[in-house]
C-alpha cells in the first residue's frame, strides 16, 4: 500500500461558500473543489454516481452536492479513479464503523470490477479527512491495489486528533 | 455446471456438448473449415439461448435471465476465440486482436455477472490473457480524457444519476451500459501501456521516412 498525507483547505468553509445549506460529515467532493465558485462549475471522477450507487445498495448513504450542470471527468485508462471522499469529525468520533464499512464496499466493488481482467490492477482515490473540527483538513492520496484499501482505515483513524 | 433450474437441463447439456467441441477446435492446428463450423454452431447455440432468455425475463426470473446472459456472453467468448485463430491463419491481425480483446471482455462480464459463482471461468479467462501475451506484441495504447455532462441508462432510459442500475452489471439479463451523450471538452490523449480500452492502440510507426504496420511490421503503403 502506497499513501501520503498531506495538508488540505478548509472543506467545510469551502462547502458553506459554495452553499451554506450544504452540511455533510461523508460525501463524495467534486476534483476541482479548491476552484470551483459554484456548484455549476463541479467537475466529479467519471465513477462518481457509481460509487454513490454502490455505496446506497450496501445501505452507506454517501452525499454530493451536484445539479444538472454538474461535469463528470473521464478517463479511459485501466487505472482505477475513485471519486475525493470527504470524512468529517463527528462521523469519526461517532460511528467510525462507517469507514471500515465503507472502505470494505469500496474495495469489494473495484476487486469485483477487476474480475477477469489480468495485468496490473491500480486503484487510485484521495480521501480528506476533518482532523480537527472545522479547523484542520488532511488528504490521504493512495495508490495501490483494490485489496490494500482496506487497509487505509488505520490511517484515517490516526489522522483524527 | 449444473444450475437450480431444472427446466434448463437439457439446454445446458447442449451448451456443455456444443461448448466443449468448439474448444476442442480452438486449437492452431485444427482445420480451419472445422473452426469455421464451430462458429456457426456457436450462434445457432447462442440464439436458442436468446430464446430462452426471452422466456425467462417474461417470468421475471432476475437470476435465472442473468444466468442465460452470462451462458451467451460466454458463447461469444469462445466464437472471438475461433474467430481469433481463423483471423490469425487468413493473415489478419488487426482482426484477431479485436476478436481476443472482445473475448476478454466478454469474458470478463460473465464472471462479474454470474448470479451463483462465475469464477470457474477465471482459468479460460486466463488462456485469453496468454494469447495476448504470446501471439502479439507488446504495444502503446491511446486514452481519452474528456469532461462529460449527460449520461443516461441503457436499461430504465433515464438519467444514470436518477435511477439505481450500476454500470457493468445485469438486470434481468440485460447488461447496463452508461450511455454518455453530452460531451462538454476533450482533455487530453494519452500514450499509455494499460489502457482501458485496447482496442484504442497505436497501429502504425514511422521509420526512414516510410510507414509500418506494428503487427506485421510490413510497410504501409498510401493508395
Amino acid at each position: 500500500m502506497e499513501h501520503k498525507v498531506t495538508d488540505f483547505i478548509n472543506l467545510r468553509e469551502r462547502f458553506e461558500n459554495i452553499d451554506n445549506n450544504f452540511h455533510s460529515e461523508f460525501c463524495i467532493v467534486p476534483e476541482n473543489i479548491e476552484s470551483a465558485k459554484s456548484v455549476d462549475e463541479f467537475i466529479f471522477a467519471d465513477n462518481a454516481i457509481t460509487i454513490r450507487k454502490v455505496f446506497q445498495k450496501n445501505n452507506v448513504s454517501i452525499d454530493m452536492l451536484q445539479n444538472d450542470n454538474t461535469a463528470f471527468r473521464q478517463r479511459c485508462s485501466i487505472d482505477w479513479y475513485a471519486p475525493m471522499i470527504f470524512i468529517g469529525y463527528s462521523l469519526l468520533s461517532d460511528n467510525s464503523n462507517l469507514v471500515s464499512v465503507g472502505l470494505s464496499v469500496l474495495s469489494n466493488y473495484i476487486t469485483d470490477f477487476f474480475k477477469g481482467s489480468f495485468g496490473r490492477k491500480n486503484v487510485k482515490i484521495e480521501i480528506v479527512v476533518e482532523s480537527t473540527p472545522k479547523k484542520e483538513f488532511k488528504c490521504i492520496s493512495y495508490e495501490g491495489s483494490p485489496e490494500g484499501l482496506k487497509e487505509l482505515e488505520m490511517v484515517i483513524k490516526a489522522i483524527k486528533k | 455446471m449444473t444450475t437450480p433450474f431444472p427446466n434448463l437441463n437439457n439446454l445446458l447439456e447442449e451448451y456443455n456438448s456444443i461448448v466443449a467441441e468448439a474448444q476442442s477446435k480452438a486449437i492452431f492446428v485444427r482445420g480451419i473449415e472445422l473452426q469455421k463450423k464451430e462458429v456457426d454452431s456457436l450462434e445457432a447455440l447462442s440464439n436458442k439461448i436468446e430464446q430462452a432468455k426471452i422466456k425467462s425475463i417474461k417470468e421475471e426470473n432476475n437470476d435465472k435471465s442473468n444466468f442465460l446472459l452470462c451462458l451467451e456472453l460466454s458463447i461469444e467468448a469462445v466464437k472471438n476465440e475461433l474467430l481469433l485463430i481463423i483471423a490469425l491463419k487468413e493473415d489478419k491481425p488487426d482482426i484477431a486482436w479485436d476478436c481476443l480483446i472482445t473475448a476478454q471482455n466478454l469474458i470478463s462480464l460473465s464472471i462479474r455477472n454470474h448470479p451463483f459463482n462465475g469464477d470457474y471461468l477465471l482459468g479460460y479467462a486466463q488462456k485469453l490473457d496468454l494469447y495476448e501475451q504470446t501471439l502479439f506484441p507488446k504495444m502503446m495504447f491511446a486514452s481519452r480524457g474528456c469532461v462529460v455532462r449527460k449520461s443516461k441508462c441503457s436499461i430504465c432510459k433515464k438519467k444514470y444519476g436518477d435511477c439505481e442500475h450500476i454500470k457493468g452489471y445485469a438486470y434481468m439479463g440485460e447488461l447496463c451500459i452508461e450511455i454518455t451523450n453530452g460531451i462538454v471538452s476533450f482533455e487530453e490523449i494519452s500514450l499509455v501501456e494499460n489502457p482501458e480500452d485496447k482496442r484504442c492502440r497505436i497501429i502504425s510507426f514511422n521509420e526512414n521516412g516510410k510507414n509500418y504496420d506494428v503487427f506485421s511490421l510490413r510497410e504501409i503503403i498510401k493508395k
